[in-house]
C-alpha cells in the first residue's frame, strides 16, 4: 500500500525534490545579479586609500565593489591575480596591463591632461640641473620603472627618492630629504594649500594623461562607467578629475 | 707578577692577531661578493607585531626591485639573534635592525666583540623607540628613521581640518624629551606654528598634581591642541584617569596621540592619533639603502631622519563630544574615522 502511494508523486514534485529546484533557480540566474563585479582602484590622491573605496562604494553602491591601494605590490597583485573586471588608475599603470583597455578617460577645465610641474619649499632650485638634485615623486610603477619614466618625461638622469602617498611629498621637503617634488599642478595647489611656506613651482612644459579607467578586453563596460557618470563633485576631485569621457 | 704580565700580553697580542685575521676574512669575503650588494635585515618576533612586519615588506618590496643590483637576507629570531647570525652578516653592507629587540641585540654583540668594530657595517635602526638614543649613545656605525612624528606634521592636518585660526600647541614634557621638543620647534616656526610647553618632572612624588597644574596652565594660555609625548611614565592609568582625561575630554581643545590606543572613543580623550604608517617606514628605508649605496656605501655616523609616512585616525565621536569645529569634506584626508 504505502509503497504505491510514493509510486503516485512524479519525481519532480516530492517535498525532497523542493530543495533542488530552489538551488537549480538560482544557480540559474544571471551572474550580475549573484556577484558584483570588482574595480581596482590605484590612483595617486590625497584622498586616503580607504577614503576612494568608501566614496565609491557609496556613490554606486549595487554590482560593483571597490577595492583601493596606494602600493604598487598591492596593485600588481591583484591586477596579476585577482583580474578585476575594471582597473581605475594612470595610463602608464593600465598600459603595464596588455589584458585591459581603456575605456573613460578623466577631464579637467575641458583637457583630457593635465600640466605636470617641479616644486620646492624655501629654497630656490636650478631646474636645468635636474641630474644633481634628489626628485621625490609618488611610486606608480615600482622604482626601476618610475624611475625610468620620470627621467624620459624630465629628460634627465634623476636621482628620485619615492613615496607612496602625495602627501608624503611634502615631509619630503620639509625635512630635507628631496631637493624638489615632481607632482601634477593640481595635487601642487591641493598641497600648497596646506603649509604656510612659500612654494616654488617651476613650470617645465610636461602635460600626462588625467586618471583613466579600464575594462578587461572584451568586457561590457556598461556598469563602470554609469558609476563614473553618476559620480558628484567631490568623488571626482578624490579621483584627480572633474568629468569622464569616452576614449 | 712579570711572567703573568707576559702571559697577558701574549694572550693580548694573540686576541688581536686573531681579530685581525677574522677582520680580514670579512673583508675578503664581502670583496668576493661584490657583484650583489648584500644586507642582512633582522627582526625579532615578526610574528607576533604585524607593525614590524609591515615595516620587513615596506624594505623588501623595494629591494626586489633591484635583486641584480641589491640582495637582503632576512634574519628572523624569538629570545635574541646569537653571535655566529651576527658575524655572518658583518659581510654585509648593512646591516638593517627592525625593531628594539634586533637593536638590543645588536648592541650586545658590538659590546661583546668590541675587537671586531673595524668590520661593523653601517646599522640602520626602524621600527624602534628612542632611535636617537639608540644610533648615537649605543651602537657604532649606526643611523637611524625617528618613531615618533613629528608635530609639525599632525599640526598641518589639523590646520587643514578646523581652520587657519589652529596654529598653537601645547606640551606637558619631562627633560628626557628637551631635545625633542627643541627640534620639534624649529620645524613649527616656519609653518607659523606657536608650541607653548610645561616642563616637569617626571620622578616627582606629586606628579598627578604637577601634570594636572600644567594641563590647567596651557589651557589657560588657550592652545588649540595638546601634544601628548609617547613617554610611558605621563601616561600611566593612575594619570590618565587622575589628570589627562577629566581636565580634557569636555574642552573643545585637540588631543593628539601617537598610540592607537589612546585615539578609542571608550577613552574618551583624544580626538587625533598620528603615527607612523609601517610600510612606508620601510620603503623609506629601502630607499634611503638605495641612496647610500649609490654614495658607496658611505654615510654620516649618527644620522637620525624624520619618518615621512603616516596614519592618521580622527576620533569623530570625541570631537563632537569636545565641540570641536571642522570641515567634514577634509575626512577624506584620514585614513580612519571613528563614529
Amino acid at each position: 500500500m504505502t509503497r504505491s502511494k510514493v509510486a503516485r508523486w512524479p519525481l519532480s514534485f516530492t517535498p525532497f525534490s523542493l530543495p533542488v529546484i530552489i538551488v537549480t533557480l538560482f544557480l540559474s540566474l544571471p551572474i550580475s545579479i549573484t556577484q558584483a563585479e570588482e574595480v581596482h582602484i590605484f590612483v595617486p590622491s590625497l584622498a586616503t586609500a580607504n577614503s576612494l573605496q568608501k566614496q565609491l562604494t557609496q556613490a554606486c553602491p549595487t554590482n560593483l565593489t571597490f577595492q583601493a591601494t596606494n602600493k604598487v605590490k598591492d596593485s600588481k597583485k591583484v591586477i596579476k591575480k585577482a583580474l578585476p573586471e575594471f582597473i581605475i588608475s594612470m595610463q602608464p599603470v593600465i598600459e603595464q596591463y596588455p589584458d585591459y583597455q581603456g575605456v573613460y578617460r578623466g577631464t579637467r577645465d575641458g583637457k583630457t591632461t593635465e600640466p605636470y610641474i617641479l616644486a620646492s619649499i624655501e629654497t630656490t632650485i636650478d631646474p636645468s640641473s635636474l641630474a644633481t638634485l634628489k626628485i621625490g615623486v609618488v611610486d606608480l610603477l615600482g622604482r626601476r620603472k618610475m624611475k625610468k619614466l620620470v627621467s624620459n618625461v624630465l629628460d634627465a638622469n634623476i636621482k628620485a627618492k619615492f613615496t607612496t602617498k602625495i602627501e608624503d611629498l611634502f615631509p619630503l621637503l620639509n625635512f630635507k630629504q628631496a631637493d624638489a617634488i615632481f607632482v601634477s599642478k593640481n595635487h601642487i595647489e591641493q598641497l600648497k594649500a596646506l603649509t604656510t611656506q612659500t612654494v616654488h613651482i617651476y613650470d617645465i612644459n610636461i602635460a600626462l594623461d588625467l586618471t583613466w579607467a579600464a575594462v578587461k578586453k572584451g568586457s561590457d563596460a556598461t556598469l563602470l562607467t554609469t558609476c563614473l557618470d553618476s559620480l558628484d563633485a567631490l568623488t571626482n576631485k578624490s579621483l584627480g578629475v572633474e568629468k569622464w569621457v569616452q576614449i | 707578577m712579570g711572567s703573568n704580565l707576559t702571559r697577558a700580553l701574549t694572550k693580548t697580542n694573540y686576541r688581536n692577531i686573531a681579530s685581525a685575521l677574522l677582520i680580514a676574512i670579512i673583508l675578503f669575503q664581502a670583496e668576493k661578493s661584490n657583484a650583489i650588494e648584500n644586507v642582512h635585515i633582522f627582526v625579532g618576533q615578526p610574528q607576533r607585531l604585524s607593525v614590524l612586519q609591515e615595516t620587513i615588506e615596506g624594505i623588501t618590496d623595494q629591494l626586489i626591485e633591484a635583486d641584480d643590483e641589491i640582495s637582503y637576507e632576512l634574519v628572523e629570531f624569538d629570545t635574541g639573534a646569537d653571535d655566529e647570525q651576527f658575524l655572518e652578516a658583518l659581510n654585509s653592507k648593512m646591516i638593517i635592525l627592525v625593531g628594539n629587540r634586533a637593536a638590543k641585540s645588536y648592541h650586545e654583540f658590538q659590546t661583546n666583540h668590541t675587537e671586531l668594530e673595524a668590520a661593523f657595517p653601517i646599522a640602520f635602526v626602524v621600527s624602534a623607540l628612542d632611535v636617537d638614543e639608540l644610533v648615537n649613545n649605543h651602537l657604532f656605525n649606526a643611523i637611524g628613521i625617528r618613531y615618533e612624528i613629528p608635530l609639525v606634521t599632525s599640526m598641518v592636518i589639523l590646520r587643514d581640518l578646523i581652520g587657519p585660526k589652529f596654529d598653537h600647541a601645547g606640551v606637558v614634557y619631562n627633560k628626557l624629551f628637551t631635545k625633542q621638543i627643541t627640534e620639534n620647534e624649529a620645524f613649527l616656526a616656519p609653518e607659523n606654528f606657536q608650541l607653548s610647553k610645561v616642563l616637569i618632572d617626571r620622578n616627582d612624588k606629586r606628579l598627578k598634581r604637577r601634570l594636572a597644574k600644567g594641563v590647567k596652565q596651557l589651557i589657560k594660555l588657550k592652545v588649540d591642541a595638546i601634544w601628548t609625548l609617547n613617554d610611558t611614565a605621563m601616561m600611566t592609568e593612575d594619570l590618565m584617569v587622575g589628570a589627562w582625561i577629566p581636565l580634557l575630554q569636555k574642552r573643545p581643545i585637540s588631543v593628539i596621540v601617537g598610540v592607537e590606543l589612546l585615539v578609542q572613543t571608550k577613552m574618551s580623550f583624544a580626538n587625533v592619533g598620528i603615527f607612523p604608517d609601517h610600510y612606508g617606514l620601510g620603503a623609506q628605508t629601502a630607499d634611503l639603502v638605495f641612496e647610500i649605496m649609490d654614495e658607496g656605501w658611505e654615510t654620516e655616523d649618527g644620522e637620525v631622519f624624520q619618518p615621512i609616512s603616516i596614519k592618521k585616525v580622527f576620533n569623530k565621536a570625541v570631537s563632537d563630544k569636545k565641540r570641536i569645529r571642522y570641515d567634514e569634506t577634509r575626512l577624506v584626508l584620514f585614513d580612519e574615522v571613528l563614529e
